[in-house]
């Protein structure tokens, strides 16, 4: 197996509140391997997010607070790498695209402008040349009429174009890793699939690793090689994906299945999971999804379950795991991998 | 007008060229009354103050004794004052020191406020706090008062009291400038610029810098009305501008001595000084509308 191209170990994030301490990430770990896309999925406040954005150190301290585990990528510790050696990373050897491209162009500066601001920055081209390569990363990510896209402001574009200037900047450095942190979220459904198939084409031309957040199970079997799955600040199951959908071997992944809408079986309405997620501030003992798992026995109330193996690169920390059969109502993978 | 879209795949249409940034602002400002109003008081000031030696009728400190307190008519437009100099060419002088005073301690409360109004908002914190609370302080007196301070500590003068009413004004520049960069500081792109590997002295000057830009023009603007007003104030009183100097404040305190039988030597004086605050205020109140069109109320 070749060796992973980032790995976090234990990473336990918190926010303190005037009151307590939240614990948003408590105890990730998780590996990504060159040229994979893994998926990230959760519900919100899961800490999925914050986990990306650990990766990135852009979790503002405080009130966040790095309590414990390292993120290694090439050897270094991204948690403890001085800011300047940080700075010379992100955006070059790990880059990231966000949910809402309007919000994250400054509406100040044209579309080519930032874009070639980024490729400078990081590639100390000269203003010309810069344009040029700004205006070939446009065409390459699908921008027609590139030289007039170039001197079109964040508001005279459309959120499917803005998405893909978001995406040429991200690109623009040649990342080994990039974080996509619900790119599609505030896209509509047809331009969703565009960019999805964008991020796919340009992986595997780059051979790039994605990190893909999502809480869309539909854009993770579309999408990912790999998935895991978070809940409460912890990942409660990884799996390869087709694995993942149709031998879920955590309660809450089966959960999640079972609450996706299911146009082929229309008799099967969603199910959703009973109760909300667990206040993370006083988070319940043991098994963080008990109180809302249909499964729960007494040991689950008591003992948090560690994450344990059930198969060749299939884990979860429940239990039962490999011991009850968590049954999808229908095999989930066919109809959540659009075509 | 389409640009290069014949060279381009796909059977685009080319949008119609959208109107550019300037030409948006320009027929934004030709339409707001205020700021035409404020913006034509504005040049004309200007205008007159730099071409004084030019237009001035007679030498603004060359005094005819024999015509001491002549009524305006009688070879003087607007008369003259009791040393018998020639009220609209002292009034044309005046227009220098009282617009080069006001935009003096605009510039030095720019020059220092700016910076520090970003710094506290980015740095947050302690430094924040700091900083604030200092400037709370200096808010909390009349800037007059402090510049009288000043001025007795370090004797008269156009120079130095500006100087003075320069850093008095820091706050009220350095706050609406840490306010504005609170905002940006939080937004999505300075996370994104952040996400770049973009240094902290890039994102300032780059993405935080320039959304302050508008804001800090409005804010001048109004100053310098504040300034003219304060500068005006201190000259009368004898502290700033001193004599033979031309200038408004002063031509202000000599014309009371005679208001009673020549009105019109502190009449001049006083009305260009409301035509130049009102000029700026509305300048300023008009460039508000025209730059943040959100908060136009029509």
């Amino acid at each position: 197996m070749t060796a992973p191209l980032l790995s976090i170990e234990d990473l336990r994030i918190s926010f303190g509140t005037r009151t307590s301490d939240v614990r948003a990430v408590d105890g990730v770990d998780l590996e990504i391997f060159p040229g994979e896309v893994l998926g990230l999925v959760g519900e919100s406040g899961s800490g999925k997010s914050v986990t990306a954005r650990s990766i990135m150190r852009l979790v503002p301290m405080p009130p966040g607070k790095h309590v414990s585990g390292r993120i290694l990528f090439h050897g270094d510790d991204l948690a403890t790498l001085p800011e300047r050696a940080m700075e010379d990373l992100r955006g070059s050897r790990i880059a990231m695209i966000f949910q809402d491209p309007m919000t994250f162009l400054n509406p100040l500066f044209t579309a080519g402008e930032q874009v070639s601001e980024a490729i400078r920055r990081h590639q100390g081209l000269n203003r010309a040349a810069a344009r040029a390569e700004t205006i070939r990363l446009f065409r390459e990510v699908g921008i027609p009429s590139p030289e007039m896209r170039y001197a079109a402001y964040p508001h005279q574009l459309s959120g499917g174009l803005r998405q893909r200037v978001m995406i040429a900047m991200a690109l623009s450095s040649r990342p080994e890793l990039l974080i996509a942190d619900e790119p599609t979220t505030a896209l509509d459904v047809t331009i969703q699939a565009q960019i999805l198939a964008l991020l796919r084409d340009l992986q595997a031309e780059y051979g790039m690793s994605i990190l893909l957040i999502t809480h869309d199970l539909g854009v993770v079997a579309e999408m990912c090689d790999r998935a895991a799955v978070m809940y409460a600040g912890r990942i409660v199951e990884q799996a390869p994906i087709e694995t993942l959908f149709d031998d879920p071997q955590h309660p809450y992944s089966l959960g999640l299945m079972n609450a996706m809408p299911r146009p082929d079986l229309p008799h099967l309405a969603p199910q959703p999971i009973d109760g909300s997620p667990p206040d993370m501030a006083h988070p319940p003992p043991g098994c963080p999804f008990h109180p809302r798992c249909p499964y729960r026995e007494p040991v689950c109330a008591e003992h948090v379950p560690l994450m344990r193996a059930v198969a060749q690169g299939h884990g979860a920390a429940c239990h039962f795991a490999g011991v009850k059969r968590f049954e999808p109502v229908a095999s989930a993978f066919s109809t959540a991998a659009r075509p | 007008m389409a640009v290069g879209v014949g060279s381009l795949p796909g059977n685009i249409a080319a949008a119609p060229e959208a109107p550019s940034t300037w030409s948006m602002f320009f027929w934004r400002l030709r339409h707001n009354t205020k700021a035409m109003i404020g913006g034509a008081i504005v040049v004309v000031l200007l205008a007159v103050a730099l071409l004084a030696p030019l237009i001035a009728p007679k030498d603004p400190n060359d005094g005819e004794l024999a015509d001491s307190l002549a009524m305006p008519g009688q070879g003087y437009v607007l008369g003259a004052d009791k040393n018998g100099r020639d009220i609209l060419s002292r009034l044309m002088f005046g227009t220098r020191t009282a617009l080069g005073g006001a935009i003096l301690v605009v510039a030095i409360s720019e020059i220092i406020g700016v910076p520090i109004g970003i710094w506290a908002a980015y740095r947050g914190g302690w430094v924040d706090e700091t900083i604030t609370r200092v400037w709370d302080m200096l808010l909390a007196f009349p800037p007059l008062l402090l510049a009288f301070a000043v001025v007795a500590a370090f004797g008269p003068g156009l120079e130095k009291a500006a100087i003075a009413l320069g850093i008095l004004y820091v706050p009220f520049i350095a706050r609406v400038v840490r306010s504005v960069t609170l905002v940006q500081k939080e937004m999505a792109y300075t996370e994104a610029a952040r996400a770049l590997g973009y240094g902290q002295g890039r994102i300032i000057f780059r993405h935080i810098l320039p959304n302050c830009v508008s804001p800090i023009i409005v804010i001048s603007s109004i100053d310098i009305a504040y300034a003219l007003l304060d500068l005006a104030a201190l000259s009368y009183l004898g502290l700033g501008v001193q004599p033979p100097t031309a200038d408004w404040g002063t031509m202000l305190s000599e014309g009371q001595l005679v208001l009673l039988t020549s009105p019109h030597v502190a009449l001049a004086a006083g009305l260009s000084i409301v035509l130049a605050v009102l000029g700026f205020n509305l300048l300023g109140d008009g460039l508000r509308d025209v730059l943040d069109p959100r908060q136009a109320q029509r």
